[in-house]
């Protein structure tokens, strides 16, 4: 049963926390994405919760997977098909000691429809990933750290540390590199290579690379401001 | 070779060593290096003679400090900058090279350092080397195909971790991700290793190296349908000049 306790003051307010499944129900509203991409007080989303109740549609991971900003999923418990292919589409992966990982659709004579196919594939590489969806064995927060599943185990407040440092980052800077990134595995070398050229370029006309530089020649902590 | 400052150019019995070479700086990457080096790879392209390249830092404090940002913005305008980084792309030449490339890594491994290390086949460090991405909280963002080669080497979770947090790693934690090959206690030790690693390489056939490294550096911007092709044609070609 989905549980309500509220968590939402656990982290900063430049973060946005989506807490499963409840606050899923903004995520469905069609302008979410719009507003997020140009929302520039937001530098990290979190996805944390209950993550075997949430209820999907198809929508809701895609919706995750076209978030601009940097997007760490935090993950207790038990994770499963279509929780799991939610998992798949932020960007860093935190589980909890007691998490599991399985993908149960051949049993059960389905095929993934949200990812599985595709993103588990270029995050643990071809073999495992045929590993997991064929045999459909459950696999613990260890395994799942040996095969590139999950980054790291920890706990809610790890997951705090981690997003307070990602913070610091100048956030038109993560944008450029995330998209950057996200176009490697898509693009050929020199396509991606001459993305990456553009949007390093395109930053410059940032004034927070001006302060980044500034600072650092002055020893000083920048203050950056999605400008 | 005496009118190169920036990088230090030495050969021998085939293989060639380019060594970052401004100590005194943490060999930061500059636009005089990046030239130098430029230069160095169309260089050691041509030349028969040479078979396989290591790369290292000169100095005691650490392969490479990143790049010079003493030197950043002193373009006349962007559009100058961005012209003048795809006609000196010195990091396409050092992804397509068809010979055996490897770097050999102590002390400060700082951005540039570990997007040059990343565009090389095989990568060493000493135990003591602190590797770190600082771009994204410097208000940058890599431009040294660094959002590219990383998430071949370390996946794209480890690559946006290490760009959006900018914190340090040990040369442990650069292996367990995959970004290192090996790691060595000291760097005389290494800078040995790595030599007769490179020189094991290098005995063999090298129209095989050649064709071998163009079928998995081309390959991989291929669908796998043409990538089988292109590798058949690679390999036809040694078999029939036999």
């Amino acid at each position: 049963m989905p549980e309500q306790k509220p968590q939402k003051n656990i982290f900063a307010s430049n973060v946005m926390s989506l807490f499963l499944p409840n606050d899923f129900q903004s995520f469905r509203d069609s302008d979410f994405i719009e507003s997020l991409i140009n929302d520039f007080s937001i530098r990290v989303v979190v996805v944390h919760g209950n993550w075997h109740s949430c209820e999907f549609d198809h929508s809701i991971i895609k919706r995750l997977s076209e978030i601009p900003i940097p997007v760490v999923a935090f993950i207790e418990g038990y994770c499963r098909d279509e929780s799991l292919e939610l998992c798949l589409a932020a960007d860093i992966r935190i589980a909890s000691a007691d998490a599991s990982f399985q993908l149960g659709y051949v049993n059960q004579g389905r095929m993934p429809k949200n990812g599985a196919t595709q993103r588990l594939a270029r995050i643990v590489g071809r073999g495992q990933a045929m590993r997991l969806l064929l045999s459909g064995e459950c696999i613990d927060v260890s395994e799942s750290i040996r095969v590139g599943l999950v980054e790291s185990i920890g706990t809610l407040e790890d997951v705090s540390a981690l997003v307070e440092s990602i913070c610091k980052a100048a956030p038109i800077a993560a944008r450029y590199a995330k998209e950057s990134v996200n176009y490697s595995q898509e693009l050929s070398f020199l396509q991606s290579h001459r993305l990456e050229n553009d949007l390093s370029i395109l930053l410059q006309s940032t004034e927070d690379r001006e302060k980044g530089l500034r600072s650092y020649f002055n020893k000083e902590t920048p203050d950056f401001q999605s400008e | 070779m005496s009118t190169f400052s920036c990088i230090k150019f030495t050969k021998s019995e085939g293989v060639a060593f380019l060594t970052l070479n401004r100590p005194s700086k943490v060999n930061a990457f500059n636009v005089q290096m990046r030239d130098e080096l430029s230069e160095l790879l169309a260089v050691i392209n041509d030349d028969i003679e040479v078979q396989g390249v290591i790369i290292s830092g000169a100095g005691e404090y650490g392969f490479c400090g990143g790049a010079d940002l003493t030197e950043f913005g002193t373009a006349p305008s962007m559009t100058i900058a961005r012209y003048s980084k795809i006609a000196r792309d010195i990091w396409k030449d050092l992804h397509f090279i068809l010979k055996p490339t490897l770097v050999a890594i102590h002390g400060h491994c700082i951005g540039t350092g570990i997007e040059i290390s990343a565009l090389c086949d095989f990568r060493y460090a000493t135990e003591d080397t602190v590797f770190r991405m600082p771009e994204l909280h410097l208000g940058l963002m890599p431009a040294a195909g660094g959002t590219q080669s990383l998430t071949n080497l370390v996946n794209k979770a480890n690559t946006l971790r290490m760009l959006y947090t900018g914190e340090a790693f040990s040369s442990n934690q650069a292996f367990e991700m995959g970004l290192i090959d090996g790691i060595f206690s000291d760097r005389g030790s290494m800078m040995i290793e790595v030599e007769k690693k490179m020189r094991q390489i290098i005995a063999f056939n090298s129209d095989v190296l050649r064709n071998l490294k163009k079928s998995v550096i081309h390959g991989a911007d291929f669908p796998l349908y043409h990538a089988l092709r292109l590798e058949q044609i690679l390999a036809a070609q040694i078999d029939n000049s036999k």
